[in-house]
């Protein structure tokens, strides 16, 4: 009964992340197999040390630490994993309706704003991931990268830049669909 | 407040990660001037798009998750059958640290011998539960740590032979504590550097090459310093590792302090211990692993 209800409390408050820890893994790794592997992984540590989290505490934060952890790993034993920007994999959408003008010039689609994220560099993409997407503070996203906050910030203003002069650079003005 | 300044405190701004001194500041300024004010426009919509498009992202997670869930079900049944899983484990464990006291005999006897095993004892533990254990990365913190534990030039570049990444922690060699470095390789198996100042050490350079648990460790003492290079390479590359990296920490004047390891005043507080019997301690922490 006891395992029982650790297995339900487990299911109930780590379980339902899943798809954010899939969805920043798929990103940060560029393959889904990849990233499957990482997120069963992930889950598995995290039921093994599930008795040291603090019921309250940010678990989201916490599975994220693990899963850049599991990440880690896999990238010394595993030299086909990317740190390096992300070939594009996918096409970039058409028929977006997501269309907003980041300069009065320029016309820029969501999808390709996504697809800018695959040529940052994995350290860039992931704190850029962690912040705008997944919405976890500094301190949070220093603690899951186990890196110093300032460090946090800086490979953040970097990314933002350069996704910002991949996007309005090299394009005609007003180029649309 | 001028627009280089803000440039710099923009990103923070629209992130509330500022004081609320800070944050009227650059708001005053944002109020007065166009071209910055429009750059953070910029910024808040770029960042809505990724945002607003990573959710539209299809992302299937049903079989994961069942997958998720069926393991740790398997994981937590069957009390009975973890008991037998935990016994053989324990007879395993017996077993290897028996073989283990049976190699290490001679050596336990050889105080100078003692700290060559238990090195490659720990570069072995170390390698495998590299996952558990947090070690540090960062280029400065490390190099800062090096230059307290004899590595005057801070951390030894071996990217000719293959070896980059340093990760560090500080481990305890029977009564000393030293910096333990490890360097990966992709194709290879990893490297350690164990480092520490000793004031008894001194003179030229005294390299000893011997074998430990199948690996290569050479002892190199001399100018107030010894190291202790572990690496599964062969006899000759380990001497040119050895006397490469003894030649790189040297480049700087040793002008490091002697950390005080034998009065256990280290650079950090946490030290792993690596007690005699080490190498079964990390052989039951990685069997019980799984």
């Amino acid at each position: 009964p006891d395992l029982e209800s650790r297995l339900r409390k487990f299911q109930s408050e780590a379980i339902s992340h899943i798809e954010s820890l899939l969805r920043t893994a798929v990103r940060v790794l560029g393959r889904s197999q990849d990233a499957e592997d990482v997120v069963q992984e992930t889950y598995l540590r995290a039921w093994r040390y599930f008795d040291s989290f603090e019921t309250g505490s940010n678990c989201r934060a916490w599975l994220f630490r693990i899963m850049f952890n599991v990440i880690g790993v896999k990238r010394k034993k595993d030299s086909r994993v990317a740190t390096a920007p992300l070939e594009e994999h996918e096409e970039a959408g058409t028929g977006s309706s997501n269309v907003v003008f980041l300069d009065p010039l320029k016309r820029i689609e969501g999808r390709e704003v996504l697809d800018a994220t695959t040529r940052l560099s994995e350290e860039h993409r992931s704190v850029l991931w962690l912040v705008v997407v997944e919405e976890l503070t500094y301190k949070e996203v220093a603690e899951v990268l186990e890196v110093p906050i300032g460090t946090v910030m800086s490979r953040l203003h970097r990314a933002r830049r350069e996704l910002r002069k991949r996007l309005t650079t090299g394009r005609a003005g007003g180029a649309g669909a | 407040m001028n627009c280089d300044e803000a440039n710099d405190l923009i990103q923070l701004y629209m992130d509330n990660e500022l004081d609320a001194q800070t944050t009227l500041r650059v708001r005053d300024h944002l109020d007065l001037c166009h071209g910055c004010s429009g750059l953070l426009d910029a910024y808040v919509r770029q960042d809505s798009l990724l945002r607003e498009e990573a959710g539209r992202e299809p992302v299937t997670s049903d079989r994961l998750r069942k997958s998720v869930i069926d393991t740790l079900e398997r994981e937590s049944a069957r009390p009975g059958k973890q008991w037998r899983s935990l016994l053989r484990a324990a007879a395993v464990v017996v077993v290897l640290g028996s073989v283990l006291v049976y190699l290490l005999m001679p050596d336990i006897l050889t105080p100078g011998a003692t700290v060559c095993a238990l090195a490659a004892s720990d570069h072995a533990g170390h390698c495998s539960l590299d996952a558990r254990w947090k070690g540090i990365t960062d280029e400065q913190e490390l190099a800062v740590l090096a230059r307290s534990y004899g590595l005057a030039a801070g951390v030894p570049d071996l990217s000719n032979f293959g070896f980059k990444q340093p990760c560090g922690r500080l481990c305890r060699l029977r009564d000393s504590n030293y910096l333990h470095i490890v360097y990966y390789a992709t194709g290879q198996e990893s490297l350690s550097l164990f480092a520490r100042g000793s004031a008894s050490a001194a003179g030229d350079l005294d390299l000893i090459l011997r074998e430990q648990l199948g690996y290569r460790v050479v002892i190199a003492t001399g100018s107030s310093r010894e190291m202790l290079i572990v690496t599964s390479r062969d006899e000759k590359a380990a001497t040119d590792i050895a006397r490469t990296v003894w030649t790189r920490v040297a480049t700087a004047k040793n002008k490091s302090r002697v950390a005080a390891n034998d009065s256990g005043r280290g650079f950090h507080p946490t030290v792993a211990s690596n007690p005699i019997f080490g190498g079964v301690a990390l052989a039951s922490l990685e069997l019980n692993r799984r």
